[in-house]
This record gives structure tokens, C-alpha cells and sequence, in this order.
């Protein structure tokens, strides 16, 4: 896959590095037991930190997503992926904040739907 | 002398003409080592300034390489007029080389104050500037591997070893060790163990250098161009790969060279003529084949296009802009980059992170296989 960065945002590399990973998976880019670029070679690419890497790989294999083998990292084979408690409490606080925006911009159920469908769309088209 | 001529001529015409078109073949968003959008190449004060730097260094080319033919001029003879000729040849590249670099440093801030009057960077608002990383591009084939490269370069130099011995009596008591400008053999050395594995050492000293120079093409930092980043991605795989497989066939060829020149020695064969030839033939074969490869796929392989590619027209910002990380657009140095190996900003090929403390060891090992070079002969005289 194609790991796309916006090195001026705001957010954290460490955090879109994360996402992105985890995007790959969703669309199938990044195949169950895929190997994924080593430490070095993936902070070398990107000119980050091998630790900021190294911290990536580690949180995504805690949270059952990428599995460590000798070589380094790959794909988590077992499938279908299962959410830790971790996990689950982290996308039920995403979702809380996500309700608390639309409550307060009172935000309808369809316009929520319809802007996920946006997404949909838009990570769909993404190379 | 006519090998020796136009060897030193051959390697005027190459320094000097490389210099002059390098900002031809290199990205479109770069101009002598400073970022610019990708239509800044049709500005007119840019094609001023290209135009200007590729006459000026034509020039020099010609003017450094003149001295060079006093000789004939001077009424020198033989080993005089040889050592003549290699004094003002050596000088006059490094001179031209020397120009060469002088005359980029101009361009390059005649380049920033284009930028500054014509080109301040764009910020459209909510613009955020990609970065596009491939976690396929070292898996598909984008260069010979090490390990086969290594395999037959060290099996050329076991047998660069191996001829003396198992030829041990049929080589005379002395063996040539010099040869002059006309290929006539000028110093003898004592046939010892040391004097006839010179050569093989020889081998090994530069042998390094190309296996290490495809491992830097192999590791160094993926660039690839948010507009187009796949097209980007097969151009720079295949621009790699093209390179690599030059640089092994320099290495294994030089090795090869040596063999042959082991042979001369060993058989004492009283002209090495053929082989001065033969070596500036091949210097030349070599020459023209880095050459079509630099206009083919251009820096990065960005003047290639793969199969079934249309070329992509957008008005979105490219490459990222690091401008402040190039020193003069030449020195690469970010102490936060943990790459080694990088591509260069002008011309064709990879060059150092400075920053990194294994650049500055490479270099001093470059230079120290120099110095080695030199003096094994010198001792061994």
C-alpha cells in the first residue's frame, strides 16, 4: 500500500502512521501475514524516528492488529479481526465525542450517515 | 601517447559536459538544488539561467583542456612529454571540476532569488503538504542483489589469484610492474608471492566501493510524488534497477580488467597496447551506456513512463518542499532524518545525510582507499 502523511498537521505523525496502517488493512491493501517494511527502512522513507516506528508496530500488535514475527512485523492472520477491550474502548470514546458534536450543532441521524458515506467514498478513491 | 591523450581528453569531455547538462535531467520541481512548482522549468529567466550554465561550462571544458597540448607545442618527448601531459590534464580536470562546482553555487543563488521575486511558496488556505511512502518498494525488483553481485565480482578476483600459481613456472624471474604512456614496460619487479597478488589486492580495494554503491541505491529514501504516487513509484523502482545493473556490470568489467592486465603481467607481454586500447574502448562503451540511461529515465526515473501511464496534469503541489535541509542544494543535512542515503537534488544519484555519523565514515573511507592506493605501489617499488 501507499502510506499518505501530512507532516505539517496537527496531529501526531506517531497517530497517522497508526491510522493509515490500519486503513491499508480495512481496504485490503495490506494483506492477513503481509510483511510490513522493516523499523529502519520504513523511518528512513518517512524521515522519522526509528522509536516513533518501533512504538507504532508495538501498539497495533498489542491491539491484535499486526502480529510480530522473526523478520519483524506483519499482518494479523487471525481473522476476522476482534477488537481488544482496549480497542473497544477507545472506538466507544471516538463515537462519544462524535455524538457530543452532533448534539451540540443538533446534527440529524441522516446527515451523520450521509457524511460517512462521504468518507466511505473518499478513502475509497484514495490511491 | 595517443591512449594517454585521449583517455585525459575523454574524462575532460565527460566532467565537463556532465556538469553542463545535469539540469536537464534533473525533477522537473527542482532548479539547481532549489524547490520550484513544476512549470517554473518554462520561466524565462529560468531557461536564461539553464542555457547560461550549460554554455559557461562547454566553455571551461574547452579552455581547462587546451594546456594539456603545450606539450607538443614545448618539443617534449617520450617519458617527459607523458608526465607533461598527465600533470596538465589532472590539473586541468580538477580545475574544471572545481569551476564546475563554482559555477552551480552562482546559478543556485541567481535560482533562489527567482524563487524569492517570482515563486514565493504557495499557501492556499487548508493546504497541508503529502508525504507518500510505498511499503512494496523494496520487494519488487529494484536492484541485483548484493549477494550476487559479491559472488562473481570475489569469483573474478579468485582467479585473478589463482592464474600466478598455477602458472608458477612459466613466469619469469621479474614481472612488469609499470607501463609507459606507448604501453612499453618501464619497472620490473622481483616475482615474489607479494608482487604477483598486487594486482588481486588491487581488486579488492575497489571492488567494495561499487558493491557498497548498490547498496546505497538499494536503502536510499523512496521519493515518491503525491500527484502521481504509483506511476512515481514504478519510475523510481525501474531507475534503480537500471543503475544497478550498470554498477555491476562496471564492477564485474573493472575486475575483469584487472584478469587481463594479470595476465600481462605475468607473461610479461611486452606491449600492453591492446590493452590500453581495450581500456579506453570500454571506458568509452561505459561512458555512452550511463549516458542513455541518465537521458532515459532522467533523476529518479521521473523522465521514464511505464506502460499504460497517462501523464497526470494537476495543479496540486508535489514533492515536498525541504529547501531549508540543503545546504547550498547540495549537502543534505537533517539531524532528525535517521536515512543515511538520499536522492540528489541535482544530477543523477544518491547522495549522503551529513547528519548521520556513518556519511562522514564512508567518505573518510573513500578517501583513505585512495591514499592506500597510492602508496602499495609506491612501497613496492
Amino acid at each position: 500500500m501507499i502510506i499518505e502523511l501530512e507532516p505539517m498537521s496537527e496531529k501526531p505523525l506517531y497517530e497517522q502512521l497508526i491510522l493509515e496502517i490500519k486503513r491499508g488493512i480495512a481496504r485490503g491493501q495490506l494483506k492477513p501475514g503481509e510483511a510490513l517494511p522493516s523499523v529502519r527502512s520504513l523511518a528512513s522513507d518517512i524521515g522519522i524516528n526509528m522509536h516513533t516506528v518501533n512504538k507504532v508496530y508495538k501498539y497495533l500488535a498489542e491491539a491484535g492488529i499486526l502480529q510480530k514475527v522473526r523478520s519483524g512485523f506483519c499482518v494479523s492472520t487471525s481473522l476476522p479481526l476482534k477488537p481488544t477491550p482496549k480497542t473497544s474502548a477507545q472506538i466507544r470514546q471516538v463515537v462519544r465525542e462524535l455524538v457530543i458534536e452532533k448534539n451540540l450543532y443538533q446534527m440529524s441521524h441522516e446527515e451523520i450517515v450521509s457524511l460517512m458515506g462521504d468518507i466511505e467514498e473518499e478513502l475509497s478513491c484514495k490511491p | 601517447m595517443q591512449t594517454l591523450i585521449l583517455t585525459m581528453a575523454f574524462s575532460f569531455i565527460t566532467v565537463g559536459v556532465v556538469t553542463a547538462i545535469s539540469p536537464l535531467w534533473t525533477r522537473k520541481h527542482l532548479q539547481f538544488g532549489v524547490t520550484f512548482p513544476e512549470d517554473a522549468r518554462l520561466h524565462p529567466k529560468i531557461r536564461a539561467l539553464k542555457k547560461r550554465f550549460f554554455w559557461a561550462n562547454l566553455m571551461a571544458t574547452v579552455f581547462f583542456m587546451l594546456p594539456m597540448f603545450a606539450g607538443f607545442l614545448l618539443g617534449y618527448e617520450g617519458e617527459q612529454h607523458a608526465r607533461f601531459l598527465s600533470i596538465m590534464g589532472t590539473g586541468g580536470i580538477s580545475a574544471l571540476a572545481l569551476f564546475g562546482f563554482f559555477s552551480y553555487v552562482a546559478a543556485h543563488g541567481a535560482a533562489k532569488k527567482i524563487k524569492q521575486a517570482h515563486f514565493p511558496s504557495p499557501t492556499p488556505s487548508g493546504y497541508s503538504p503529502k508525504l507518500m511512502v510505498s511499503t512494496n518498494f523494496r520487494n519488487e525488483k529494484m536492484a541485483v542483489p548484493t549477494g550476487v553481485f559479491v559472488f562473481w565480482g570475489l569469483g573474478i578476483v579468485a582467479l585473478t589469484a589463482f592464474l600466478p600459481f598455477a602458472f608458477w613456472e612459466r613466469i619469469p624471474a621479474q614481472i612488469p610492474v609499470h607501463w609507459g604512456a606507448d604501453g612499453e614496460i618501464t619497472r620490473w619487479a622481483d616475482k615474489s608471492i607479494r608482487s604477483v597478488l598486487m594486482l588481486p589486492l588491487f581488486q579488492l580495494l575497489i571492488f567494495p566501493v561499487l558493491v557498497w554503491a548498490n547498496h546505497a541505491l538499494k536503502k536510499s529514501k523512496q521519493v515518491l510524488d503525491p500527484k502521481r504516487a504509483q506511476v512515481s513509484m514504478e519510475q523510481n523502482q525501474a531507475f534503480r534497477l537500471a543503475w544497478s545493473r550498470f554498477l555491476v556490470f562496471t564492477g564485474l568489467s573493472t575486475l575483469g580488467i584487472f584478469l587481463a592486465l594479470q595476465t600481462a603481467t605475468l607473461f610479461a607481454i611486452q606491449s600492453a597496447n591492446f590493452i590500453l586500447w581495450g581500456t579506453l574502448i570500454w571506458m568509452a562503451a561505459l561512458t555512452f551506456y550511463a549516458v542513455k540511461i541518465s537521458v532515459k529515465y532522467g533523476q529518479g526515473g521521473e523522465k521514464w513512463q511505464p506502460k499504460g501511464a497517462a501523464p497526470i496534469a494537476s495543479q496540486e503541489p508535489g514533492i515536498l518542499d525541504n529547501d531549508n535541509f540543503w545546504k547550498l542544494g547540495l549537502f543534505y543535512y537533517n539531524p532528525s532524518d535517521p536515512a543515511i542515503y538520499v536522492e540528489r537534488r541535482f544530477g543523477i544519484g544518491v547522495t549522503f545525510n551529513f547528519a548521520r555519523w556513518q556519511a562522514w565514515a564512508m567518505t573518510g573511507a573513500i578517501a583513505l582507499l585512495c591514499v592506500i592506493s597510492i602508496l602499495i605501489p609506491v612501497r613496492m617499488m
